[in-house]
């Protein structure tokens, strides 16, 4: 058996495309859930029930379903039941936002958590408003805390973005499936795939530690 | 006459009938997801064991090859993988895999890295002075690792491992995407032969979310129960279980 | 096992770093049965390194631990091991007890759990006879009320009697208390105290680190002050606390006498 990697190599612009694909949903992806996220997490931890009993089951259910689950209730589902038209594309970037939101919500409570609330005590002695405190003092610390697990749910973000190949979005999964059918080269070229998947995940992963060194210098 | 007009303005009138009519078949794709998850999680966690054994070896070899494959495996999805191995293990074997043989494989050798780290950090929170004050009292080492150090580490893994638990039910549903007849399976066949996709979906989906928030409740509270004995185990879990929030474990 | 010339210890010559730190440089000492030898000295310059040498929970570059008339290190040396035990290792360690300042007690195990575990796991006794013995220990310790509850539960004095508890349990040759107070509420010092106080008149042969200069006084048949891993002086505790000939000794006991 002959390996044929120059079959793959003349595909390099076919899995480029498919891979910048990946990233821009993963990159939208994070963007949506980072905001979204935040609003779930300051729900989440207000004092009143109407705003916390809400978020917690947000965060709760949408951590218990699987993505590929959600993904086809909402692109073969939803759009029948409520007779509305969705692309492939903003229906996965939806799916993945929300689902990113829901961990975001949590990585944020336990950064904020995480600072103690003499921060916030100190800040408040020294006449700040309590949203002064919380934007200029608490949040720029909890965000430091989390940063690193922002990156991981970044990471996770393009592995998952493989699974909106299901709903047709030309992403590298997908891209990889074609050209699969096409050669009949399953090893090389899901091969190919998984290395481009891992080779990104250490790449992003060695990004986020070098902004967080430059953070705290 | 009433109904009709309400109908028109919904514009959909959702029938959950169809899901009751296939409830045996949606039935046979839920334990079907559990035979799935039962067989990768326990072989997940026999490889977890060894492998975290193999990272805290003083042997190198043995310790870069556990180190090395943890690292691969934390960085690789699990839906390329299943297509990777499904597909390609054929070509080079010639030995073809049925599809839930595939999926076993995949499950349980992806999450025996995660598992693996959940055991090495339990192992490394219980403080040296623990081991010590087992070497101290006369303890060989297998003793002291056998009553002093795994029974504190079982307890900090326990929730942990519960919870990743929920984490290979939810992952099973990829599977799917092989061939396997699991609980997404079965929805989308039915869904395609009753034309009401939005109820099976919506069927399938608070399953999902039934199980799993049950599966993470569990973990909670065995968490609570575990560490209302003592403080250490208590503080070791937590440190945990903010290290795989924090880790990231979705494939 | 016989004793060399009526010491139950002896120290020649030990020496232990970690890293480029020197933590012991030399170290002789010699420990009759009997004997209450208290050990004084800065925090951080090795008094813990040199009972966890004894018990060879840290093995020492050089020198030799002879417990007993028989000497311990190369053994020890020999198979490279930190932690770790061989048989030889084991049958000093089974008749050296340790007392930590951290108690270290198992917090999975019920008070008499803790107890019971090394003359079941290391004196392969039965169940119940170790039971019963570890609770007479526990009993003659006022910590009868005590057995079955988890260490958690327990104060820090109770928590540090129990690990004196378990590791008398085994009838030892050789006790070793390292800054077993430092740990405690300063109300809960006297409990901890009065036990090794107790311990001493019974005839029990010990090496006690402390920072009590009191018990070091009372109790004390030898006082040993160690800083910069030697042992500076040595004497009946009476004449060096009162005339200290050494001008280090005079300077840390001027600071802690404040």
């Amino acid at each position: 058996m002959s390996l044929r990697f120059d079959l793959v190599l003349e595909s390099a612009g076919w899995l480029a495309q498919g891979l910048a694909m990946t990233y821009f949903v993963a990159l939208v992806s994070i963007v949506v859930g980072l905001a979204l996220g935040l609003i779930f997490a300051t729900a989440r931890s207000s004092s009143l029930l109407i705003l916390r009993a809400p978020a917690i089951v947000y965060i709760n259910f949408f951590r218990g379903l699987p993505l590929i689950a959600f993904l086809i209730w909402l692109y073969f589902g939803v759009t029948v039941a409520f007779n509305f038209q969705l692309s492939a594309l903003s229906a996965g970037i939806a799916c993945l936002s929300i689902q990113a939101s829901a961990y975001l919500a949590e990585i944020y409570r336990a950064g904020l958590q995480a600072i103690p609330q003499a921060q916030t005590q100190a800040a408040l002695s020294l006449g700040l408003t309590p949203w002064q405190a919380f934007r200029t003092v608490r949040f720029p610390q909890a965000l430091r805390v989390i940063f690193p697990a922002i990156g991981n749910e970044f990471i996770g973000l393009i592995k998952g973005s493989a699974l909106v190949s299901v709903l047709g979005v030309f992403e590298l999964m997908r891209s990889t499936q074609q050209r699969v059918l096409f050669y009949q080269l399953p090893l090389e070229f899901y091969t190919t795939a998984a290395l481009l998947y891992i080779i990104s995940g250490i790449g992003i992963g060695r990004l986020f530690l070098i902004i967080e060194r430059r953070m705290q210098t | 006459m009433q109904l009709s007009r309400d109908a028109n303005l919904v514009g959909y009138q959702p029938d959950f009938g169809a899901v009751f009519a296939n409830l045996d078949v949606i039935l046979a794709g839920l334990v079907m997801t559990f035979v799935l998850a039962i067989a990768a999680m326990f072989s997940a966690l026999i490889l977890g064991l060894i492998l975290a054994l193999m990272q805290m070896s003083t042997w190198r070899p043995l310790r870069t090859i556990g180190v090395a494959y943890v690292q691969l495996f934390r960085g690789t999805p699990l839906y390329i993988y299943l297509f990777w191995l499904y597909y390609s293990f054929a070509t080079v074997s010639g030995i073809r895999l049925t599809e839930l043989t595939a999926g076993i494989i995949c499950l349980a050798t992806l999450y025996g890295a995660y598992l693996a780290e959940i055991n090495r950090g339990a192992l490394r929170a219980i403080p040296s002075t623990q081991s010590q004050a087992g070497l101290a009292l006369g303890l060989s080492p297998w003793q002291n690792f056998r009553h002093v150090i795994l029974p504190q580490a079982v307890r900090i893994v326990i929730p942990p491992t519960t919870n990743m638990f929920a984490g290979v039910i939810m992952d099973t549903s990829l599977v799917s995407a092989i061939g396997v007849a699991e609980l997404i399976r079965v929805t989308r066949v039915a869904s395609s032969e009753t034309f009401r996709p939005f109820e099976m979906y919506t069927a399938a989906g608070l399953i999902y979310v039934v199980v799993v928030l049950g599966v993470s409740g569990l973990s909670a509270w065995l968490e609570r129960r575990l560490s209302s004995r003592d403080r250490v185990a208590l503080s070791g879990s937590r440190r945990l279980r903010r290290g795989i929030l924090f880790g990231g474990l979705r494939s | 096992m016989t004793e060399s010339e009526g010491f139950v210890l002896e120290l020649r010559d030990i020496h232990k770093s970690f890293g480029d730190v020197h933590v012991l440089r030399g170290i002789d000492l010699k420990v009759r049965r009997g004997e209450v030898v208290a050990i004084i000295g800065p925090s951080g310059k090795g008094k813990s390194t040199l009972l966890k040498c004894i018990d060879l929970l840290e093995v020492p570059e050089q020198g030799s631990v002879i417990f007993m008339g028989k000497d311990y290190v190369p053994s020890a040396r020999h198979r490279g091991l930190k932690l770790r035990a061989n048989a030889d290792l084991r049958n000093l360690r089974t008749h050296i007890g340790i007392v930590f300042q951290q108690f270290n007690l198992f917090p999975h195990r019920t008070v008499v759990q803790n107890v019971m575990m090394a003359p079941m796991l290391v004196l392969g006794m039965k169940e119940t006879e170790a039971r019963e013995r570890s609770v007479a220990q526990l009993e003659k310790m006022g910590l009868q009320d005590k057995t079955n509850a988890y260490p958690s539960t327990l104060s820090g004095g109770q928590q540090q009697r129990v690990a004196i508890a378990r590791a008398l349990v085994m009838e030892p040759q050789l006790m070793l208390f390292d800054e077993v107070t430092s740990a405690l509420d300063p109300e809960l010092v006297g409990e901890v105290v009065n036990e090794i106080q107790r311990l001493a008149e019974g005839g029990m042969t010990m090496l006690v680190v402390t920072h009590h200069i009191g018990f070091a006084r009372h109790s004390g048949s030898r006082l040993v002050f160690i800083d910069e891993g030697t042992i500076v002086e040595e004497g009946p505790p009476g004449d060096m606390l009162d005339h200290p000939r050494e001008a280090r000794t005079r300077e840390f006991l001027r600071r802690i006498l404040i």
